[in-house]
């Protein structure tokens, strides 16, 4: 389970408990189908039962009216046992059909395999009554009168002889035997019994050897014993019809009946037993399906209450543990341990995230460290830096102020030379001493932009309200302007509180550079232009000059770096001032240019004077 | 002098062709176009001898058209007794004799035209197979054989006999082995076993009171319940005690019941709804056949003996009767005996039927050795397996221990009631 994603967990839980909801469902529909099915069981043994009931109905009448028909051999009680047989076999027929139950199928055939059997010897007991009616009823009673008649003519025939004639007497025992016989085969056709038959033949054998004692007319006796051994064969035969009939009726359809009732009996014990089964099945498969739906029910409330405790404790702890380190990482801690990262799930992929926070939090940490390492290192390099810049500044003031005196010594000096031997100098002497101004004059203009840009925050003006546009005229009034290159400005220049000098000196270099580098002649045009704000002023100087390239564009503010067309004098310290006293009040200048068509300077000027930090000087000032 | 089978058929229908030839020397032969009838005998009897196989092999030996028509023993019997026109030859036990020659419904046989009377053995004419057996209570087909000039049957050797003996076997009861523990044949095995508690409930008897009567009267006696004066000729007090027993142990539940066929008998202990029974040789043969341990018994107290008879009509026709003749001596002519000696029937002139036998048969079913292979019954199967040796032993043992002989006895009207008390009673 531990090898799944969270998202398979969850699934896999609602799926388990969703299959024994439906397992439990299931469970009850399957129950209540087997309920059903041994219900109808139920009833098809009970239908048996009632078949069987019938049955043996049919077949205790069956008996009796076999009984009756063996007493009486009346054709309405064979025909009646008829009915029953058809009966009998249709309805074992049906109820065999409509059985399912293998066993009770072989019963039912085996029944009606004895009940065909049964049938078949009835009709045998039928033939066999009738061949006995015919015989005791026929036969006998003809062969008997036939005997009388043969007896009485014998009879007349001896009247003549005296009473105690042999042949008489003989006579009179031999039709005394033959009475006897008639009544031991009557008895015996009332009450079956051997020893009756042995004694009819044994009273037909005297009837027969009395009437051998007589004498004479010889034809008249043997046509008598003729007779009563026709007689003795028919009664003999009549004896066997009724012994045939009788084992039929008491032996062969009483095995059969004794068979039907074994079966019927086995039938019912099988039905009994399974009605019993069946209800025990039911009971069991009501309980089962009690019991099983329970368990389901139980294992259901369960396993959900276990898959939910496992989820919460695989989800919710650890999503809390999360949380809470999350937390901890959101405040910037480093954690030495985020729990879950073992997991391959969903959280152990958030515990690895955590971790990876917790790594970013101590590389931060570092970084930060690391960053507040340097910037105490940087600015210490920019107090040494500011230092080593102040003491250059010190340097070039110093310098060139303390410089300007010999200078000044200097150019005296040669003016002195020319004023008092410039004519006693050769032509190259004189030559000499007209450079040597030239150059003197040269190095005290340095001299002079180096003071000015080192004097840049060195000195503070006091500040007062300044016009621009006053600061404007004055500087087309100072500026040599031979092309008369024509400087305009709005009429709306602001007014503000300032300090003059540095602006007046950023406006004067910029204007002036605009006119001496300007190649357009008497189309040439400086426009001062300006802007509003939010704490600062933006003003814009164009002109329609020759264009710097935009390769130089960082060159032009730097010191002593010129551009542009080289007979123009000057010193390359005009835009490195004009940058260094922008920025020195915080300030930008910016520079667009396209060769051909102009220049134009843009610069921020601060709408209120405030302390430049040092760090804004110090970036002014790199 | 040996002859073979179809020799003696030849000589032994030597009348019948003449008499099939008289209308051919009268008439001529061709241009007449005289087309001979086939002659028909109609014999009634039970299953035991009116096989297919038997009937297709005598058509087939004699040109006669055989119409069997088989019953139960008792059926047939009454049927031969009051309607002797209904067959020409009947086949049945020694027991339905007298009834039969009392009936008139058979007439005698004339022993010059019987081929083979000379090789019957001893056992017909004198009751016992060897000078020290026992002669069986009951009627013993030698009582019966021999008809006197004054009509009646007796042992008395005359010209003329009731029947022709043929078929004839000892019967007992069987027990299926996978239950009742095998018993020791002469010795332990005992018709008591029938009576035996610890099968009630599984017991069946012959639906027959001329047979099964005697199983279980002897079951009665050897059990100590009644000791029968003859128990060949029970009188009805006997009868009454016998069947107040039977009674009782019917309605205590001793007996599954009673069957009217062999069929039925094998039915009941494959199914296993009887585990022991009284039964008959082919019963026996067919349950081996199925692999069930079916063991017929060789009881101590004897067997009940049964012999077979072949009796004709007195209604018989002469050409029928000619046919008749034929088909009693194709009986003894060996084929027919060797093929019931695979169903466990002996035949009365052995000698002759042993040509038509393997050594290993004759051995197993006469000379009551073990099988040397396995040997078929008449159906193919196999019923008997190698090694095993048949219960009770030889012939001459088996006939040798006769307790009863199958018998309608005196009082046989009283056995049908008390049977029907039997049967009925629950």
């Amino acid at each position: 389970m531990f090898q799944l994603s969270l998202k398979r967990k969850i699934y896999l839980g609602f799926g388990i408990i969703l299959m024994l909801v439906f397992g439990n469902a299931l469970a009850v529909y399957i129950g209540s189908k087997r309920i059903t099915n041994e219900t109808n069981r139920m009833s098809e043994i009970e239908a048996v039962n009632a078949v069987v009931l019938g049955l043996d109905r049919d077949v205790q009448e069956l008996r009796l009216r076999a009984d009756r028909f063996v007493f009486s051999g009346r054709q309405s009680q064979s025909d009646a046992a008829k009915e029953i047989f058809v009966r009998l076999r249709a309805n074992i027929e049906t109820a065999t059909k409509q059985q399912t139950d293998p066993e009770l199928v072989a019963l039912f055939e085996q029944i009606n395999s004895r009940v065909t059997e049964y049938a078949k010897h009835f009709d045998s007991v039928i033939v066999e009554r009738k061949i006995r009616q015919d015989l005791v009823e026929q036969q006998l009673p003809a062969l008997a009168k036939r005997i009388d008649e043969c007896t009485s003519r014998l009879s007349d025939q001896l009247s003549g002889l005296g009473v105690d004639d042999q042949n008489r007497l003989a006579l009179v025992r031999s039709q005394s035997a033959f009475s006897r016989a008639e009544k031991f085969l009557l008895k015996y056709f009332e009450n079956p019994d051997g020893e009756l038959v042995a004694a009819t033949i044994q009273a037909i054998n005297d009837a027969v050897s009395q009437l051998d004692e007589i004498q004479g007319d010889g034809g008249k006796v043997e046509e008598i014993i003729e007779a009563i051994r026709d007689y003795e064969g028919v009664g003999l035969r009549a004896v066997q019809a009724t012994r045939s009939y009788l084992f039929l009726r008491n032996v062969v359809i009483a095995g059969e009946e004794s068979e039907v009732s074994y079966y019927s009996a086995q039938l019912r014990s099988h039905a009994e037993a399974r009605r019993e089964f069946i209800a025990s099945q039911l009971a069991s498969t009501t309980y089962r399906v009690r019991l099983l739906s329970l368990g389901i029910v139980v294992t259901a409330v369960g396993l959900s209450l276990l898959i939910a405790t496992r989820l919460a404790l695989l989800i919710v702890t650890p999503i809390s543990d999360l949380t809470r380190t999350f937390e901890r990482l959101s405040s910037g801690e480093v954690l030495a341990d985020v729990p879950g990262t073992e997991r391959t799930d969903e959280i152990g992929k958030m515990a690895t995230a955590a971790r990876i926070f917790s790594d970013q939090n101590l590389r931060t940490r570092e970084l930060l460290q690391q960053s507040q390492a340097l910037g105490r290192e940087l600015r210490e390099k920019a107090s040494q830096l500011q230092a080593t810049n102040e003491e250059l500044d010190s340097f070039a003031y110093v310098a060139s102020h303390d410089l300007r005196s010999p200078l000044r010594g200097i150019k005296h000096l040669a003016q002195w030379i020319e004023e008092d031997v410039r004519d006693d100098l050769s032509s190259d002497g004189e030559v000499y001493l007209d450079n040597l101004k030239v150059r003197v004059g040269k190095l005290e203009v340095l001299l002079e932009d180096l003071l000015d840009f080192s004097r840049v925050g060195r000195i503070n003006p006091p500040s007062e309200i300044v016009e621009v546009r006053s600061v404007l005229e004055n500087i087309v009034d100072m500026v040599s302007n031979p092309q008369s290159i024509e400087v305009k400005w709005p009429d709306d220049l602001p007014v503000f509180e300032t300090v003059r000098p540095p602006l007046e000196q950023v406006f004067m270099n910029l204007v002036g550079n605009a006119i001496k580098h300007n190649d357009k002649g008497a189309q040439g045009c400086v426009e001062v232009t300006w802007a509003n704000g939010d704490h600062q002023f933006r003003f814009s100087v164009r002109d329609n000059g020759p264009g710097i390239e935009a390769t130089n564009f960082d060159r032009i503010f730097q010191m002593y770096q010129r551009v542009g067309n080289p007979t123009v004098e000057g010193s390359g310290m005009g835009l490195a001032i004009v940058k260094k006293q922008v920025e020195y009040f915080g300030g930008t200048i910016e520079v667009e240019s396209e060769l051909g068509r102009g220049t134009t300077f843009h610069f921020s000027w601060p709408r209120e004077l405030a302390t430049t930090s040092p760090e804004v000087f110090c970036g002014a000032s790199i | 002098m040996k002859q073979s089978r179809r020799t003696v058929l030849a000589t032994a229908a030597s009348a019948a062709v003449a008499l099939a030839a008289a209308p051919d020397r009268v008439f001529g032969t061709a241009p007449y176009g005289f087309v001979k009838q086939q002659r028909t005998l109609r014999v009634l009897g039970t299953h035991v001898t009116l096989q297919q196989p038997i009937r297709e092999q005598a058509e087939k030996d004699l040109g006669i058209k055989l119409q069997f028509q088989p019953g139960g023993s008792a059926s047939v019997l009454h049927q031969a007794s009051t309607r002797p026109e209904s067959f020409d030859l009947y086949e049945q036990w020694s027991n339905s004799i007298r009834v039969l020659w009392q009936a008139g419904s058979i007439q005698p046989l004339d022993l010059s035209r019987l081929v083979y009377w000379d090789e019957i053995n001893s056992l017909t004419k004198t009751g016992k197979l060897t000078p020290h057996g026992r002669i069986g209570a009951g009627d013993a087909p030698n009582k019966l054989l021999y008809v006197q000039r004054d009509g009646s049957l007796a042992a008395q050797e005359t010209k003329q006999i009731s029947f022709l003996p043929y078929v004839h076997n000892v019967d007992s009861f069987a027990y299926d082995a996978s239950v009742v523990p095998r018993g020791v044949a002469y010795k332990t095995e005992s018709w008591s076993w029938l009576l035996d508690p610890r099968w009630a409930g599984r017991v069946a008897l012959c639906n027959e009171p001329t047979i099964g009567l005697f199983d279980i009267a002897l079951a009665v006696q050897s059990k100590g319940l009644i000791e029968f004066d003859d128990i060949g000729n029970l009188s009805k007090a006997e009868i009454t005690a016998l069947f107040r027993i039977l009674v009782e142990l019917r309605r205590q539940g001793h007996f599954r019941g009673v069957w009217n066929s062999v069929p039925r008998s094998v039915e009941l202990m494959r199914g296993g709804e009887a585990v022991i029974e009284s039964m008959f040789s082919p019963g026996v043969s067919a349950l081996r056949a199925e692999h069930i341990d079916c063991v017929y018994a060789a009881p101590k107290e004897g067997y009940r003996a049964w012999h077979g008879v072949m009796c004709l009509s007195a209604a018989a026709s002469s050409t029928a009767i000619d046919a008749a003749y034929e088909y009693m001596n194709w009986w003894l002519s060996g084929w027919p005996g060797a093929f019931i000696a695979r169903q466990g029937y002996y035949i009365s002139n052995p000698q002759r039927s042993r040509h038509e036998m393997t050594a290993p048969e004759w051995d197993y079913w006469y000379a009551g050795k073990p099988a040397a292979c396995d040997l078929k019954g008449t159906d193919g199967r196999v019923v008997v397996r190698r090694g095993e040796a048949r219960t009770g032993g030889s012939y001459e043992r088996r006939f040798s221990n006769v307790a009863v002989w199958n018998t309608v006895m005196k009082n046989y009207e009283s056995t049908l009631s008390a049977w029907n008390e039997f049967l009925t009673a629950n």
